[in-house]
């Protein structure tokens, strides 16, 4: 008893020890250049940011951003005129691509001299166009409120193993609403498509599919209010060459609320001009406006857009994801998220898409 | 003439497997000695019941998977869990054989225990490398586990309290000399405590708010043999095993709530087996098997409150179930037709039935409306069958060279698609000497079964899938060879692998806790690894002692093109293992253990680069998977048996285990921090101090 009395208070002392201590990690990295070309589509501009990567766990060796001269991108083999943006940051330069139409096929190589960093490499190749064979949007009968909508997108011809593919919704909301007098207001957000319709397919659901990027952001910076969604889609996700999935429209269905015998006012605006049938989409998505106090009228439509993406995006993409949402990885017992970088000598993406859309359903 | 005689007695005496190996200290060496100049197979390490059950009993428990895992080319994982990652295997790719009844899932409580309750263990092959034919359906080792038949001549039993856990074990002659039974219980006992604790404390509190929680498991084996006569034998084997856990709170004032979860899940496998010895040359063993792991994961809403027109109630409760169920047969055949040829050969048959499924119950009536219900089930159902045949021929092609040929063919079918597996194995041993034996061995081995797992400790939401379009079978190959010397009373192996495994799984989700299970193949993808390297094991026995040294070098890479375009370490890429075992049996009272384990850190990820911005701000970037490596990892166990014998052969034994004497807290997994001056640095966290336990067993 007198040894046990002697040994638990020791056994305690020595269990108590802190259980969170540093290591060192000197030897994780060696300086790197950093490579980020995001794709071109007909609906974005390409933006190459080069940087000097410091290895993580030194000291910091200063602001010593590569040179626009460092850098060399080339389009089918032929050297592309490249010039600095005025966005250059710290360690961190942007370039433009001058007077440059990429189409599908085009082949992008770019290099950097990565004076005391070796030198960096990377190339891809722009996936061809999608082909949509049609898009059906149905209204879920379970859900009496009319909110949600089953999707089906359909693409002409075969899936084939290997190809990736991205999706965005923009949503347009056309609210006729009535205040001191009769008013039209537009606006627009980008939707991320659902897998179920209602809590009971629950079961269904599949939050790994849920997987998207924000499809200006990147790695190095937040995505902006001008971004949306991208959900990203495998060619496993595929059924038959279509995809199924639901939306939800935004905000409520005011006229549910407008007794049965209410009798709409004419679909002019007072202001004397009509509701446009197919209005131009915006460059940005607009700020949602204040809603009238009363409205009659809150029609959405929807406009699909459907991407290509060569491997190396859906990866990166991918991997962007992941680092938001994965965060059981931190805890060494699950496998470990994707960081994935095509960038041969150094790290980062150099991806490519191609997209088609739909006009307003 | 000579020669000939020569060679038919060495070729006769290697023909004989050791049954038995004796559990007497010196025969025991000498026994293992035998086997190892005696088998062709390279990567083979044979254990016992005896050994399996002395040794440091972290918890107080013996465990199997425990003592494999210090072994060479075996690394273990995380701290305390059931890992098993045998020459650079994912830890889902090995077979688990108990009486040859396959098993899926082999651990309690998460992975802190093994399923192998030692009280009835007989012996334990685990092969690294150099599989024989006769086995298949896993990558990377086979882990054939057999149960004693129990004694045929007087009862024996024996009863055991440790730190967590009670264990009874009873065999004898039910008919004597022909028909015996051989019965093991484990069962936690922490829910002992728990349950009244809770209890006490929800009393303590008296404020209408209740908590419950309770964990158990319990595990039992069962073995009857009955000699039908002196060349018939049948045997019915069974094992059951349960997790429980639930817990919940409950709030009772106006309103009402009630939420809990209730998890359960399992193995069930039993067989029937007959054992014939047709003639002198010819015996087999008929084998028929039902194997099933299950779990359910579910949780109850009760809520109900009151309003201004009434009360209104919610109601809901979900069950999530899987499980995968095969059933079996087997023949087995060893035929000596002449001194120089062993041959075994045979066929199997399994149906793999696996199934996953929700049942739901949902009823909510909202004060001034119409009540609602909802409820039913769904799920998937996956059916396969895989049919297989065998033939390895020991060949003993001269006194020095022993030749194991073999080719296993298996296929699998779904109805979606159906794949073919050719396996060819082979292993070549010189005796060089009567102590000295080079070995070589290649094999082939696949994999149709998939474990639907996304974190590195055993979950009941992990289930087995079969392989499907998009997620085929994974294969792999492997060579080894080494220099198997016996000087004295020393052993020393030298052994190298190289090995591939193609179609690999690798999880890439976000969902790591429950993976889904529709269309599971959509959330992984496929990719390679590779694994090489060096393991020397030394031992040294005397009667009283037994000091062993085992060392391994080693490397493990995948490939996965989605995580990275160029190869990366494995989790598990420790690059050097040491481990040392002593035993020291000074008297028949007393048994004296010390381990010592180290191994280079695991691996895991770390951001690997920052880039600087003007306004002091940065961005981290992430290089590779597995960039980093956690510090190394060691500790060192003890364990002291003592013994008080009274006659009749009853003992009352006492087994004291320290885990981690020297309390040094091993990293578990490791976060970004920054230091005083704002540099980032890598901060680890050990889980996992000392750990003393007592346990006392009684056997008669």
């Amino acid at each position: 008893m007198k040894l046990l009395r002697t040994l638990l208070p020791a056994f305690l002392l020595l269990a108590a020890v802190s259980c969170e201590f540093p290591f060192p990690l000197d030897n994780v990295s060696d300086p790197a250049i950093y490579i980020e070309y995001l794709p071109s589509c007909p609906y974005s501009t390409p933006r190459l940011n080069i940087a000097y990567a410091d290895p993580a766990y030194g000291k910091a060796a200063g602001l010593h951003a590569p040179k626009p001269g460092d850098v060399s991108v080339s389009i089918n083999g032929s050297s592309a005129k490249i010039s600095p943006d005025f966005t250059t940051d710290g360690n961190m330069l942007t370039l433009t691509l001058e007077n440059t139409e990429l189409k599908s096929g085009d082949r992008i190589e770019v290099k950097v001299d990565g004076g005391s960093a070796p030198d960096a490499y990377a190339c891809t190749t722009l996936p061809p166009l999608p082909e949509l064979a049609g898009v059906e949007m149905i209204p879920v009968a379970e859900d009496t409120t009319g909110n949600t909508l089953k999707v089906n997108v359909k693409l002409a011809g075969e899936i084939k193993e290997g190809e990736y593919y991205g999706l965005r919704i923009l949503e347009r909301n056309t609210i006729v609403s009535l205040g001191k007098s009769l008013d039209t207001t537009v606006f627009y957000s980008y939707k991320l498509p659902g897998q179920v319709a209602s809590r009971e397919d629950l079961n269904s659901l599949d939050l790994d599919a849920f997987a998207n990027a924000e499809y200006a952001g990147s790695l190095t910076e937040e995505a902006d209010t001008t971004s949306g969604p991208m959900m990203l889609l495998t060619y496993k996700q595929f059924q038959d060459n279509i995809y199924s999935f639901y939306v939800s429209k935004s905000g409520f269905n005011w006229q549910s609320l407008l007794p049965e015998d209410f009798e709409l006012p004419a679909p002019d605006d007072p202001d004397g001009q009509e509701i446009p049938a197919v209005p131009e989409i915006p460059e940005m998505p607009g700020e949602v406006p204040d809603v009238p106090s009363i409205v009659l009228v809150d029609n959405a439509e929807y406009v699909v857009e459907l991407y290509r993406l060569s491997e190396e995006l859906y990866n990166y993409y991918k991997a962007q994801y992941l680092m938001r949402f994965n965060l059981l990885s931190n805890f060494g017992v699950t496998p470990p998220n994707f960081t994935y970088s095509n960038v041969q000598g150094g790290l980062g993406i150099v991806g490519g898409l191609s997209g088609v859309r739909t006009g307003w359903l | 003439m000579a020669a000939a005689v020569a060679l038919s007695v060495t070729a006769s005496a290697a023909a004989q497997e050791i049954e038995r190996i004796d559990t007497l200290d010196t025969s025991y060496v000498t026994a293992v000695k035998e086997k190892m100049r005696n088998t062709t197979q390279t990567g083979l390490m044979r254990l016992d019941g005896d050994k399996l059950r002395s040794g440091v009993a972290v918890f107080g428990t013996p465990d199997i998977i425990k003592q494999l895992q210090i072994l060479p080319g075996v690394a273990a994982g995380n701290e305390l869990m059931s890992g098993l990652y045998v020459h650079g295997g994912d830890g889902a790719d090995n077979l688990f054989l108990l009486d040859g009844v396959p098993l899926y899932n082999i651990s309690h409580f998460g992975g802190f225990f093994s399923s192998f309750n030692t009280d009835v263990v007989e012996n334990l092959d685990f092969y690294k490398s150099g599989f024989p034919a006769r086995y298949g359906g896993r990558l990377s080792s086979v882990v054939d586990v057999e149960t004693s038949e129990g004694n045929m001549e007087r009862w024996h039993g024996g009863a055991s309290l440790g730190l967590i856990d009670g264990r009874l074990h009873i065999e004898g002659p039910v008919w004597k000399d022909r028909t015996c039974v051989n019965f093991g219980l484990r069962r936690s006992w922490m829910d002992v405590i728990t349950i009244p604790a809770i209890a006490y404390a929800n009393r303590r509190n008296g404020d209408g708010t209740t908590a419950r929680g309770a964990y158990a498991m319990w595990d039992f084996n069962g073995r009857i043999t009955h000699k039908i006569d002196e060349r018939n034998k049948l045997n019915a084997t069974i094992y059951w095993g349960e997790d429980n856990l639930r817990a919940g709170i409950k709030e009772e004032d106006d309103a009402y709530m009630d939420l809990g979860i209730r998890t359960i899940w399992g193995t069930l496998a039993g067989s029937l087996s007959w054992e014939s010895k047709y003639n002198a040359k010819l015996k087999g063993k008929m084998l028929a098997y039902y194997t099933r792991s299950n779990s359910d994961v579910g949780y109850t809403f009760d809520i109900s409150y009151p309003g201004t027109n009434g009360r209104s109630s919610m109601y809901w409760n979900d069950d999530n179930i899987c499980a995968v169920r095969d059933g079996g047969l087997k023949y087995d055949l060893d035929w000596y037709p002449n001194s120089f040829h062993h041959v075994r050969f045979g066929a199997a048959a399994a149906l793999h039935g696996y199934n996953t499924g929700r049942k739901y119950d949902q009823r909510n009536s909202f004060a001034g409306t119409e009540p609602e219900e909802n409820n039913g089930e769904e799920g998937d159902r996956y059916t396969s069958w895989e049919p297989a045949i065998y033939i390895e021929d020991e060949i003993f092609i001269s006194y020095n060279f022993t030749l194991n040929a073999g080719l296993r063919a298996s296929l699998f079918g779904t109805r979606l698609k159906s794949w073919t597996s050719l396996e060819p194995r082979a292993a070549l041993k010189w005796l060089i000497t009567n102590a000295a034996c080079v070995k070589l061995s290649y094999t082939r081995m696949s994999q149709y079964a998939h474990l639907v797992s996304a974190m590195y400790i055993d979950l009941p939401t992990n289930s087995w899938m079969p392989s499907v379009p998009g997620a085929g079978p994974m294969v792999s190959d492997q060579i080894a060879g080494g220099l198997y010397l016996t000087p004295g009373n020393f052993k020393i192996n030298i052994e190298g692998w190289y090995k591939t495994m193609n179609g690999m799984l690798a999880y890439n989700g976000a969902n790591a806790f429950y993976p889904p299970l529709v269309n599971w193949e959509k959330s992984f993808t496929t990719g390679k690894g590779e694994s090489y390297g060096l393991e020397l094991e030394a031992t040294y026995s005397v009667p009283k002692i037994e000091l062993s040294a085992y060392y391994t070098l080693g490397w493990s890479w995948r490939e996965f093109e989605a995580y990275s375009m160029f190869r990366f370490p494995d989790h598990n890429d420790n690059r050097h293992k040491v481990n040392l075992v002593a035993t020291w049996r000074p008297s028949k009272k007393w048994n004296i253990f010390a381990n010592w384990n180290y191994h280079s850190g695991n691996r895991i990820t770390l951001p690997s680069h920052v880039i600087q911005y003007e306004d002091g701000t940065s961005a981290l970037l992430y290089q590779a998977p597995y960039n980093a490596k956690l510090p190394d990892y060691h500790r060192l166990d003890i364990g002291v048996d003592y013994r008080i014998f009274f006659n009749q052969g009853r003992t009352l034994n006492f087994n004291l285990s320290i885990y981690n004497v020297y309390n040094h807290l091993n990293a578990s997994f490791a976060m970004l921090d920054t230091d005083a001056d704002g540099k980032y640095i890598g901060m680890a966290y050990g889980l996992v101090p000392i750990i003393p336990t007592l346990s006392v067993g009684y056997k008669f």
